[in-house]
């Protein structure tokens, strides 16, 4: 089958906070993207479920901009997004909750259209536990 | 396209991860990102930003690297047949091996005094090559 004859599968479509309004908005998340990480573990597969969610409707920060990756044809228009939390609990690999590292943040990336593409933990800053490591290099701007 | 409830929206999850397939070590090209997503091992992992190019995944349990995230392949793929006519060779049918792009990048781009990114980068690309994984590429036009 060729790569443009192969069909997308369905996305879904969920509420998000709008930093710009403060009312929720939607973002769609990739069907795609969800089988893949449905691959790895049930910890992952809760996560996509539960702690993605979270992140985008009770953020602690949200980013706009990305400074590193000037091909980003997206980064610089509205719309695209980093949502970030520190969650109390993670998953473990068996999907049970267990009690979250408090050096880790969850990250959840948005693009121009409205797909949240990645998600995953990530190193928190040694300053400010809520914020990733290298948010100022990495973002243009934090809108929340 | 309707807005699902948080309960709807965890039910599709189950649903949709149902029809996965078993893990294997694979790497792929996510336009929705531009990015391309290399994973090794299925274990649970955090990330850290090592360069404008490369995040590093790190297994939970073990600390070892276990994948990795290319952002911004568009870019970085022209500015590689530009440096490095030769790699266009290296691209069939839109697919590249992904330990090539990784050291094509080290051997380009970074310096000699970044030893333990060169180090990470040769890390990543001995284990794309050990596993044979290939990714598609976006369109270079």
């Amino acid at each position: 089958m060729s790569k443009k004859a192969k069909k997308r599968r369905e996305n879904l479509k969920i509420q998000a906070i709008d930093p710009q309004t403060g009312r929720m908005d939607y973002i769609v998340i990739s069907s795609e993207r969800l089988l893949r990480v449905g691959k790895r573990s049930k910890g992952q597969t809760m996560e996509a479920a539960y702690t993605l969610i979270d992140t985008v409707q009770n953020p602690q920060h949200i980013f706009e901009g990305i400074r590193w990756d000037e091909d980003e044809r997206s980064s610089d228009v509205p719309g695209w997004r980093c949502y970030c939390k520190k969650p109390t609990n993670r998953y473990n690999f068996e999907g049970v909750p267990v009690r979250a590292d408090p050096n880790k943040v969850f990250m959840v990336f948005v693009n121009e259209n409205k797909v949240a593409y990645l998600w995953y933990w990530h190193t928190a800053d040694d300053d400010d536990k809520t914020l990733p490591l290298g948010h100022a290099k990495r973002f243009k701007k934090k809108v929340i | 396209m309707r807005t699902l409830s948080n309960k709807d929206y965890a039910k599709k999850v189950f649903e949709i991860v149902e029809k996965a397939e078993p893990f294997k070590p694979e790497a792929y090209y996510d336009p929705d990102g531009n990015c391309i997503e290399f994973i090794v091992k299925p274990d649970d992992f955090y990330a850290e930003r090592v360069d404008d190019l490369l995040t590093v995944y790190y297994s939970e349990e073990t600390k070892e690297i276990i994948g990795c995230l290319i952002k911004g392949v568009s870019a970085f793929c022209k500015r590689l047949v530009e440096k490095l006519p030769g790699f266009a060779f290296e691209i069939e049918d839109g697919r590249v091996r992904l330990g090539l792009l990784l050291r094509a990048r080290a051997w380009s781009e970074l310096s000699k005094d970044d030893k333990i990114l060169v180090l990470t980068y040769k890390k990543l690309a001995d284990s794309a090559d050990e596993m044979n994984v290939e990714t598609e590429l976006c369109s270079m036009n």
